[in-house]
């Protein structure tokens, strides 16, 4: 099932394009699906912005500088989440409000579950600005250095410390909430 | 970097770390990677030289346009291609096509079997993935059929791509500022193009600058409107197109090309 060496060539003889974008697909593909997914999409609609973010990917690959493809891909994903998430955050400012989600209040004893840790965990991520979900998705739940994401979203180091900074003060701060969410409940 | 701080799900404890924790079993499913794979058009190359006649039979109505030139020939053809896996994703999108995408069993296979599958992808920006010298000339793309049962979205909540895929001429504001709208349109221009209607795509793709200064797909719509000009057999519409196209993006990877169309005329 995994002998692909002759289709690899073969793929090479039909198109060199082709290649390339196999190879960003398979270097990339589950990278750019774990940032949808992580900078707030669902299942879902994870796999459809990555399909989206590899489409426009297909179509630009001419413009798109060799060795980039991801920072193409990564910042073409975070476009395609906002969009997708514009109503839902929409909804957030105009409320200011917690939406009620009283299922992922945690027991006081936080023996909390997967599933119930991953919900808190989308919430409180979709609660920050973009540029500091992407820095600390990044960091925090991808492992990527600073500097590796100074320059994927080529922006100065200086940058990534500051966002990473402001990002954990917020996530600590919604984290707080759901702590005290918890032990009222 | 050796000055990163420790990252919070190692110094975190109780509920942040579970918190943190759960990311770390994200990871997409097979079915979405073969149907992503389909969608642009990776699931056929192991397929070969059959995907390769579909391409080309596909875009042979767009070629003969061009006969006048090979160059514009594997233009065309890799626009109609683009085309292809656009608007059937979008098609599928207007559809609201329903419930899950059916992944053909080749599609699925396809993508199982890619070589880089097995092993996670490396942290982020570690380097250069891809080595090789780009293409000096676009070969075809392969893109096949099965692009048709991909739907793009399931969801519900997408807005901005519903509103992109009817552009609003009345209305006053520009068409649509959002990305997907900006996508939308381009496949518009593209489809004309490989359609045969050249005047239409040339229109489209004159509209798109119009409508969006600066856009994302700026450099593709001007080099579609250099194709449908060489379609439209204007000649020197064409060369001033790509003459402004080379000035703005010397260093795009479509430049050679049409450098070398204007050193042939």
């Amino acid at each position: 099932m995994h002998a692909v060496t002759g289709e690899w060539q073969n793929e090479g003889a039909a198109s060199d394009d082709g290649v390339r974008l196999r190879r960003a697909f398979d270097a990339h593909f589950d990278f750019i699906w774990r940032s949808a997914r992580r900078l707030g999409l669902t299942d879902s609609e994870a796999d459809d912005a990555t399909q989206s973010a590899f489409i426009v990917a297909a179509r630009k690959l001419d413009s798109i500088e060799l060795g980039k493809e991801r920072a193409f891909l990564f910042g073409t994903v975070v476009r395609v989440v906002a969009d997708v998430r514009k109503g839902a955050a929409r909804r957030y400012e105009t409320t200011g409000e917690v939406p009620d989600r009283a299922d992922l209040a945690p027991a006081p004893d936080e023996a909390l579950d997967a599933a119930r840790s991953r919900a808190i965990l989308d919430d409180v991520v979709q609660r920050l600005p973009m540029d500091l979900r992407t820095v600390f998705v990044l960091f925090e739940l991808e492992g990527a250095t600073m500097a590796e994401i100074a320059t994927l979203l080529e922006i100065p180091p200086g940058t990534v410390a500051s966002r990473l900074r402001r990002a954990r003060e917020q996530f600590e701060v919604s984290m707080e909430r759901y702590r005290k969410r918890g032990g009222a409940a | 970097m050796t000055g990163d701080p420790e990252r919070l799900v190692s110094s975190a404890s109780g509920l942040d770390r579970a918190v943190l924790a759960s990311a770390g079993s994200d990871a997409p499913s097979h079915r979405a990677r073969g149907a992503a794979a389909a969608a642009v058009g990776l699931a056929g190359l192991a397929a070969g030289t059959s995907v390769l006649a579909a391409s080309t039979s596909a875009s042979a109505g767009a070629a003969s346009v061009a006969s006048k030139s090979s160059l514009f020939a594997v233009a065309l053809k890799v626009g109609a291609v683009v085309l292809a896996v656009g608007a059937a994703s979008y098609v599928a999108v207007d559809a609201a096509v329903p419930a899950k995408p059916v992944v053909p069993a080749v599609v699925a296979a396809s993508a199982h079997a890619s070589p880089a599958r097995e092993s996670s992808p490396p942290p982020v920006a570690s380097g250069p993935a891809v080595p090789e010298v780009v293409a000096p000339e676009p070969s075809a793309t392969l893109a096949t059929p099965a692009a048709v049962a991909a739907p793009l979205r399931r969801a519900a909540a997408a807005p901005a791509t519903v509103a992109a895929l009817e552009p609003q001429p009345s209305s006053p504001q520009p068409r649509s500022k959002s990305f997907a709208g900006e996508l939308a349109e381009i496949d518009a221009a593209r489809r004309l193009l490989s359609s045969g209607d050249a005047k239409g795509a040339l229109s489209a793709a004159r509209a798109y600058a119009t409508d969006h200064p600066g856009g994302t797909f700026a450099p593709e719509a001007q080099v579609l409107r250099v194709d449908a000009l060489t379609a439209l057999g204007d000649v020197a519409g064409a060369r001033a197109e790509a003459t402004s196209y080379l000035s703005r993006y010397p260093e795009s990877p479509a430049a050679p090309r049409l450098r070398r169309l204007l050193e042939k005329e």
